[in-house]
């Protein structure tokens, strides 16, 4: 059989950056001119007043965009793309993306940087990763905390690292490569697992925590990865957030899991948020320091969009639960003792 | 992970898993795993690069084009046409996803050495078995074809869209393609290849192809 592309990849056409998506997910309000990515991190890590109304995403997804972008009121205040999902990409893929960008804040979320790999970084990837986030002016990149290549192929999984200190320095290192190269903030994410990696040199909090301190990159606190790990590796995982730095947390993600045995899930994003997950989310919130988006993160079996609404409501209900709770449950030398605590951290600057 | 990858594959390319069935369709990603692992980083395109897989495997030898006959056909016929039809179904996910021109305006032919720009999302491809025309109601696949078929596949209103075209213009596009040549050139290669062309009739053909918005204007 022969076969030949007529032309090869083009370039994406260049886009204006519109907003500062850093401020408008954390207080609601317009823009201003550009701001520096210190003070857009700031911004993330609650130094604004804080607001009460929550800020929920989805994550945007073909099956489902048509009806997003169609719905005239929505609880939807932003949403994740992956970037490899849209590199490289045109038509109706694209197409909808931009009319997402018109009409709400964009995260990216990717899902194969390989951040803990052992294979050398793909500069062109990085390269074309940097042109993607700066027309979508997005605030912040995040990651998995993973590797997903081996010297002979992409995995498309997300594969657990060993929690020992070498790979905390490997990491650690580039994290900083990958993040000088695209040139804004990054954040990692707790991945989910249904085996672990030797050797055992620490905790998982303790991993996540030295990844952070020594790469100085903020968290992508996942609450349902948190919780499938609990069940599948038995802790607690209430202990679990109380040992991470959450001082570091632009931003949560929650989902659904798929139970196949008793003390067996899998992170599949494939059924509604359940139970358990809603009240960990509660816990995440009570100890976090600021007020990070809450993304909904729904990639299997998706459902219609009103299904969805139901549980960004649920979240909803939840966020404001704990916001209320927060104003007026502590005082303001409380509340200003958090807030303190999370800017004396030795890695403050979230961008160098 | 394996099973994420066959239902994907599976998702992507839904004439195959119907006509294959799930047992093999998973036996074929399986090897392909196995075998020639996923090279690409983007999971969209993991059906293609399956699929090409596949057809490098399992496809029969196709030769300049024109007055091409298989005389040997393969034993395995209904493998050949599936690897074909997995191979014209990636190439419609690839048309979709291709990416837009820099100056997506389709045009009237304008001149006669014209460089020859085919949109991003054009495709060439050549099928012994009418893949093209298979679709979900068939209740069994088509027979081998006399001849192979030039199928130009490309993007029309965001849908992928295919026409079978004459050989000689299906390998004019090819050869503009690879050498970024312009039409005067390719019309010289095809006279080396074949004594005579009928000029008029290319250009014909080729104004039609300019109005589908599968060749672009010039720069």
């Amino acid at each position: 059989m022969l076969l030949r592309g007529l032309n090869p990849p083009r370039s994406f056409s260049v886009m204006k950056r519109k907003r500062s998506l850093a401020i408008e997910l954390q207080s609601g309000v317009k823009p201003g001119p550009p701001q520096s990515f210190a003070l857009r991190a700031n911004t993330l890590r609650g130094k604004k007043p804080p607001q009460s109304k929550p800020s929920l995403g989805l994550g945007f997804r073909l099956a489902l965009a048509e009806e997003l972008l169609a719905a005239k009121r929505t609880r939807v205040r932003f949403v994740e793309v992956a970037p490899e999902n849209y590199l490289g990409v045109g038509g109706r893929r694209r197409r909808l993306l931009d009319e997402a960008r018109e009409r709400w804040p964009v995260v990216c979320h990717g899902l194969c940087g390989d951040l803990a790999g052992a294979q050398p970084l793909d500069w062109d990837f990085i390269q074309q990763l940097k042109t993607f986030l700066r027309q979508t002016g997005v605030a912040w990149y995040s990651d998995h905390l993973c590797y997903t290549s081996t010297p002979r192929a992409h995995t498309h999984d997300l594969i657990p690292l060993p929690f020992c200190h070498r790979t905390v320095r490997q990491t650690a290192v580039r994290i900083r490569h990958v993040r000088e190269m695209l040139d804004i903030p990054m954040a990692v994410e707790n991945v989910s697992a249904t085996m672990r990696a030797v050797p055992h040199e620490m905790s998982e909090p303790e991993f996540i925590s030295a990844v952070a301190r020594e790469a100085d990159c903020q968290l992508l606190l996942d609450v349902n990865n948190i919780y499938v790990n609990a069940c599948n590796f038995g802790f607690d995982p209430k202990r679990f957030i109380d040992r991470l730095p959450l001082e570091r947390v632009v931003q949560i993600h929650i989902a659904g899991h798929d139970r196949r045995r008793p003390n067996l899930l899998i992170d599949d994003h494939g059924s509604p948020i359940a139970p358990p997950v809603y009240d960990l989310l509660r816990y995440a919130l009570r100890r976090l320091p600021q007020r990070p988006p809450v993304l909904l993160e729904r990639d299997n079996n998706i459902p219609p969009l009103p299904q969805l609404e139901e549980e960004l409501d649920r979240l909803n209900e939840i966020c404001r639960e704990v916001y209320a709770h927060d104003d007026t449950g502590r005082s303001d030398t409380q509340r200003q003792a958090t807030v303190d605590h999370a800017r004396s951290t030795p890695s403050a600057a979230i961008c160098r | 992970m394996r099973a994420g990858i066959v239902s994907a594959v599976g998702d992507a390319l839904p004439l195959l898993r119907r006509f294959a069935g799930e047992t093999r369709l998973r036996r074929w990603v399986d090897a392909w795993l196995d075998k020639a692992p996923p090279q690409t980083r983007f999971y969209w395109r993991l059906p293609v690069e399956f699929a090409v897989w596949l057809s490098a495997c399992h496809s029969e030898p196709v030769s300049s084009g024109t007055k091409d006959r298989v005389k040997n056909p393969p034993k395995a016929v209904g493998t050949a046409c599936l690897s074909e039809l997995a191979h014209f179904e990636a190439m419609q996910l690839e048309v979709l996803n291709a990416p837009d021109p820099d100056s997506p305006s389709p045009c009237e032919h304008s001149g006669s050495d014209d460089i020859l720009r085919a949109h991003p999302s054009a495709r060439l491809g050549i099928y012994h078995y009418p893949v093209f025309r298979i679709d979900k109601k068939m209740k069994s696949l088509p027979a081998r074809g006399m001849e192979p078929s030039f199928v130009l596949l490309y993007r029309a209103n965001e849908a992928c869209r295919w026409l079978l075209l004459p050989p000689r213009v299906a390998q004019l596009l090819a050869q503009a393609a690879q050498n970024r040549g312009s039409l005067h050139e390719a019309l010289a290669f095809l006279r080396r290849l074949y004594g005579h062309v009928d000029e008029r009739f290319i250009r014909g053909e080729l104004i039609d192809l300019q109005r589908l918005g599968v060749l672009l204007s010039p720069d």
